[in-house]
């Protein structure tokens, strides 16, 4: 009987054992390969038209700065309740482009087109996309592109025909 | 038939160059005049946007069009301000820099646009002055002022030869002497099938914004100035389900026929988050102007209602960049705010909005 118990303990150990090795794979990784930060500019909650930096650090994924700095402007809710997102909701990130003179490509999904939202919210959000952007000292100008092509507005005031700069006024205290 | 050839070959030519070819710089020109002005004029094929900062020492005008190729510019300046200016061009930009030799503010400079003039045959121009070194008195009686091509005379003393000023023309539009007879174009944000944004009862920003630009009509007709409105009735500016370019483009064009001094745009705000509220006012800085009038909006709204003060920003808005005069565009309140959306419904808060808006304008023309 204690043989028996003996044995079943064994072979669940074998089991435990051979499963946790194969799930602490994938979680060793991480923790070797090097951290990576970045800052992405959030609008400030309470409405003052400033954007507040939040800073990322994160395990490295082979995406560049600037590529994670704008998925997670985009794709992830902001850490603190003193800043919000703006992005309407199932807005994706299409691509990333970055050319030598300085204009970033910034492609989005048509999600983030968006009517009746009043100038605030696509003042606030491309902003915080520019400013996160142009962060970077390769980028000094965001095209913003809605499925790859040139868009003059995304909320129905802004002008988007040309690149956008970084704009300071946000930034100011 | 040849000949038929001939012109439709030339026409298709001109057809082709006026759509491929973009606004280009064809000359950047600088000149004193007689009250120590020093001017840079930026002739251009069209206008664009541009853009004037100061750093330090070192005043920068960027314009959002090329140099026309096989342009060739002199960079010697003869003025008590500065010996030199530089103009780099890439694809898509010109940029002038003139390195100063003394400290300036930003009020030492204004810049404006002119448009292209037929009858004068001139091109469009973008014109930048710096009155840093500025004289009350004209330093000669005679008209002196230069600038297609100055004379390689010292800029402190200049030239008593008479000479018409090239560029003596004012700015199309006025910043000052007083708001009788001023041209000022109301813009109610929204209309027709585009009804802006909405409060949670319902309220449409359209309608808000054209009660309010209707009284803000009668405030300055009072106060002696002529009015233009983009629109007086709920209707699509351009047409309906028009593009946003040409929808906000149409909004620009009637201040440009009218020749206006200035350009204000109404809106409401909204936001997602219900609790936002205030004023804000947007501008372009195309010139000084701009923010000058953003200011003088700001500073009469919010200092007389219990309304938060969300600054005065610049943005690249399509209306307030577009135009070619000072313009800003008015946020009043959140219509997302119930407590706001309730407030501006009432004709209190929009018969005195309507007044300081009024009164913030003779602000601006004093």
């Amino acid at each position: 009987m204690k043989k028996i118990l003996l044995l079943m303990l064994l072979v669940a150990a074998v089991i435990v054992g051979g499963c946790a090795g194969d799930n602490t794979k994938p979680d060793i990784k991480p923790q070797e390969a090097k951290q990576i930060s970045y800052i992405v500019y959030r609008p400030a909650a309470d409405g003052s038209q400033k954007l507040l930096p939040e800073k990322i650090t994160m395990p490295d994924n082979g995406k560049s700065l600037p590529e994670n700095a704008l998925l997670t402007l985009i794709t992830k809710k902001p850490v603190s309740d003193k800043m919000e997102s703006l992005v309407p909701q199932g807005t994706k990130v299409l691509g990333l482009k970055v050319n030598k003179d300085g204009t970033a490509y910034a492609d989005f999904s048509k999600e983030i087109v968006k009517r009746g939202e009043g100038s605030y919210n696509e003042f606030m959000l491309t902003g915080a996309i520019v400013n996160t952007l142009t962060e970077f000292p390769e980028i000094k100008r965001v095209q913003i592109l809605v499925d790859g092509k040139k868009v003059t507005s995304i909320g129905g005031y802004m002008d988007l025909e040309e690149p956008l700069e970084r704009n300071t006024t946000l930034l100011q205290k | 038939m040849r000949k038929f050839f001939v012109l439709l070959v030339t026409l298709i030519c001109i057809a082709v160059s006026g759509t491929v070819n973009a606004a280009q710089v064809t000359d950047v020109k600088w000149g004193v005049d007689k009250y120590n002005v020093l001017r840079f004029v930026v002739d251009m094929t069209d206008l664009t946007a541009y853009n004037v900062s100061l750093n330090g020492n070192q005043l920068t005008l960027t314009i959002s069009a090329p140099l026309k190729s096989g342009v060739k510019l002199g960079t010697k300046i003869k003025s008590s301000l500065t010996t030199q200016m530089a103009v780099t061009s890439s694809a898509t930009q010109t940029t002038v820099v003139v390195p100063l030799n003394k400290a300036i503010t930003v009020n030492d400079y204004k810049a404006f646009t002119l448009r292209k003039d037929p009858q004068t045959k001139r091109p469009a121009r973008i014109v930048l002055d710096v009155t840093a070194d500025k004289t009350d008195t004209p330093i000669v009686p005679a008209a002196a002022a230069s600038a297609a091509k100055p004379a390689a005379k010292p800029a402190g003393k200049p030239a008593a030869k008479p000479a018409p000023a090239p560029v003596k023309s004012a700015p199309k539009y006025r910043t000052g002497g007083g708001i009788k007879d001023k041209i000022i174009t109301i813009d109610p944000g929204h209309g027709g099938t585009d009804p802006g944004a909405i409060g949670s009862s319902g309220t449409r920003e359209k309608d808000i914004t054209l009660q309010i630009s209707k009284k803000i009509e009668e405030q300055l007709k009072k106060r002696g100035a002529k009015v233009f409105m983009t629109r007086t009735t709920d209707v699509d500016v351009c047409g309906p389900r028009a593009s946003d370019k040409d929808e906000l483009q149409a909004r620009v064009n009637v201040a440009e026929k009218h020749g206006s001094d200035i350009f204000i745009s109404v809106h409401i705000n909204a936001s997602a988050n219900r609790r936002l509220g205030g004023f804000t006012s947007y501008y372009f800085p195309k010139s000084a102007n701009d923010q000058r009038l953003s200011r003088a909006l700001q500073k009469k709204l919010t200092s007389n209602f219990g309304v938060d003060d969300l600054g005065i920003r610049e943005a690249n808005f399509y209306v307030v960049k577009r135009c070619s005069m000072p313009a800003t565009l008015l946020e009043l309140c959140f219509i997302s705010n119930p407590k706001e959306e309730k407030l501006m419904k009432g004709a209190w808060f929009q018969n005195k909005a309507a007044q300081l808006i009024a009164e913030a304008i003779e602000d601006y023309f004093k």
